[in-house]
């Protein structure tokens, strides 16, 4: 086998045009002329996009590839910090930087099954729900919000998913694992803050499902050199790149972390 | 590949002044450009045993640049042979291999290991502590490098490439050193030592230290190329912060025979590439090989002496 076929399938690194960018409050959603290297991208698979204006951060922040219902993509994000407040500043026509797909996609069976998200991870997820729904399956998706203290983009990304015909369900970290029991399903993928993770492998655990975790970490490469994107498993460490989708039971989480 | 770009590097004949930065590259570039057009290939640094690495985080970005604290995570000179080294056959550019050690003793058994392996030379990262100097770099010593170097010299008749530091007091001493004891060319340099903090005061990374590369390393390296270049008759490879065609130039006229690249290619993988494809545009326009670029800054260099 040649190195590049055992490395894997190829990757773009291009400057793009943006077609729009559409900003509410702090959620942004950018429609890029993604090249023919992305036509067969699957919810999961990311990409990683960089402002090419001055003052932009070094690396490129990586994002979720999110089906667009008719036909095409976009990428659904918070803005986080710098990299995510440049990009949202595009404007239709500037050229961004795109590395990409990234990742491997979930592999979730035709059965409804039950999605977990929060803010930080909606991208994923809801890229996940939509592909799911354009193929004529009905999930389960669970929403994490606390009431006490939203996340910025909460309402915004709820109206969004309702919108989308997606029914979420909003579930206060107190009364997660009753939301979560009661919305079992045969197979469950959840991308969210260790604590919601950690409630999923312990619902997956009870009821023996099977499932997946989304995870998230701060990348260079993407590629899975650099070694910087490091995340704890049950034993030693992965790569979240080398996914980022892992089935469930292999992450660990701190069960302790992001709960309010 | 055209010859223009070809360049020498002791007896080793690189197909491109423009090589890889240990740890910032790997096969799966191979994803992202064709990997024969670089000037070597070059994976992430191997220790003698396993290593798990630093916790996160392990890098920021700062200062325009990076800091990292990866701690050489390792699957062990032996693993590496056997797993590892054989997916590198075949890429057409020499294969060097970057290696890492905490004594004069294990830096050698190391070497004789890989010597035994199909591998065109070695890197070795002189940049790391020296466990029986108090963790002291070895590269920040001419004794402490000339040990380690003759140690790996007698361990194998490959290429031996020495990556310094550029916190070394005495640089032209310590490549001296090198040269002296049997190092077939030198890169300069590793990452300088660093801190990020927080807002409120806190490391940024898990290490609470790191490594500088990327632009702002770039000013301080090219003086050292400078300087080192007129104490030695060694081949130089100049590393930090070559992004841009102007970067490579600057080093190939401080008298370096070629670049290495690291930060630019985390922030895109197509950086060498790109950088490849310049080079080649301007010589093409100068009328000039990638030979006649070098060893006009090697002239200049000496006539700076
Ligand atoms: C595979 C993958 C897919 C992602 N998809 C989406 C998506 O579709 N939509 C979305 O809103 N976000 C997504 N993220 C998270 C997004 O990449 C980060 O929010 C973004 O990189 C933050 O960059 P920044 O410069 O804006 O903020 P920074 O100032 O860099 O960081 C702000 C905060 O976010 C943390 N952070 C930084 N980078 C990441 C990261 N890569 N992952 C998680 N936390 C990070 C930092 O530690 C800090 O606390 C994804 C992350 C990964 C790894
Ligand atoms: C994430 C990262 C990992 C690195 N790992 C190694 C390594 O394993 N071995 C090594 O010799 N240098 C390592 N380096 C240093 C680079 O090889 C290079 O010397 C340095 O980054 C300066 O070059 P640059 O400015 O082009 O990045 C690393 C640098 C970075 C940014
Ligand atoms: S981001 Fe480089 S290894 Fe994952």
């Amino acid at each position: 086998m040649s190195a590049m076929a055992e490395a894997g399938a190829p990757v773009a690194d291009l400057d793009v045009e943006v077609l729009r960018c559409e900003r509410r409050g702090s959620v942004c959603r950018l429609v890029l002329a993604w090249p023919n290297a992305f036509a067969g991208a699957r919810a999961g698979q990311f990409a990683l996009l960089k402002s090419l204006r001055p003052g932009a951060p070094l690396l490129p922040r990586p994002l979720s590839l999110v089906p667009v219902p008719g036909g095409g993509l976009a990428v659904v994000f918070n803005i986080a910090g710098e990299g995510t407040r440049f990009l949202a500043e595009a404007v239709a026509g500037e050229r961004l930087a795109l590395i990409g797909p990234l990742g491997n996609a979930f592999d979730a069976p035709a059965e409804p099954i039950l999605i977990v998200t929060d803010a930080p991870h909606v991208g994923t997820m809801l890229a996940l729900a939509l592909e799911r729904r354009m193929a004529g399956h009905t999930d389960a998706f669970v929403y994490v919000t606390d009431p006490a203290a939203p996340h910025p983009s909460d309402a915004i990304l709820l109206a969004d998913i309702a919108a989308a015909g997606l029914a979420p369900i909003a579930a206060a970290p107190g009364d997660l694992a009753a939301t979560l029991a009661q919305e079992a399903r045969r197979y469950i993928a959840a991308g969210a803050a260790d604590f919601v993770m950690a409630a999923a492998q312990r619902l997956a655990r009870e009821h023996d499902l099977a499932g997946e975790a989304s995870l998230q970490a701060p990348m260079a490469c993407g590629l899975g050199v650099c070694q910087v994107c490091i995340h704890d498993a049950q034993a030693g460490r992965i790569l979240v790149c080398e996914g980022p989708i892992f089935p469930l039971a292999v992450p660990r989480f701190d069960a302790g972390r992001g709960h309010p | 590949m055209s010859a223009r770009l070809a360049v020498e590097i002791g007896a080793l004949t690189l197909p491109s002044p423009v090589l890889p930065a240990s740890g910032t590259f790997g096969l799966a570039h191979s994803r992202v450009f064709d990997l024969s057009r670089l000037g070597a290939i070059v994976p992430k640094t191997v220790t003698p045993g396993a290593r798990e690495g630093h916790p996160a985080p392990r890098l920021v970005e700062a200062a325009g640049g990076l800091i990292n604290a990866i701690g050489i995570p390792s699957v062990g000179v032996t693993a590496f042979i056997a797993d590892v080294l054989p997916r590198y056959a075949g890429l057409g550019p020499p294969l060097i291999v970057s290696l890492s050690a905490e004594t004069v003793d294990s830096f050698a058994a190391a070497t004789a290991e890989l010597a035994a392996a199909p591998i065109d030379g070695l890197e070795l990262n002189l940049s790391c502590p020296n466990l029986e100097a108090a963790g002291d770099l070895f590269a920040a010593n001419p004794a402490a490098t000339a040990r380690v170097v003759a140690a790996c010299r007698a361990a194998t008749a490959l290429p031996l490439w020495c990556k310094l530091t550029p916190v070394a007091g005495a640089p032209s001493e310590v490549a001296r050193a090198a040269e002296g004891a049997g190092a077939d060319a030198l890169i300069l340099t590793n990452t300088m030592p660093a801190l990020a903090l927080d807002p409120s005061g806190r490391p940024r990374l898990a290490n609470r230290t790191g490594g500088l590369s990327g632009a702002p390393l770039k000013p301080i390296v090219l003086r050292l190329v400078d300087e080192v270049c007129r104490a030695t008759e060694l081949p130089l490879i100049g590393c930090g912060g070559v992004s841009q065609l102007k970067d490579a130039l600057d080093y190939f006229a401080a008298g370096a025979s070629a670049v290495a690249v690291g930060t630019a290619t985390l922030a895109r993988p197509s950086a060498m590439a790109r950088l490849i494809d310049a080079l080649e545009a301007h010589l093409e326009a100068a009328g000039l090989t990638a030979r006649e670029i070098v060893a006009g800054g090697a002239l200049r260099a000496a006539a700076k002496g």
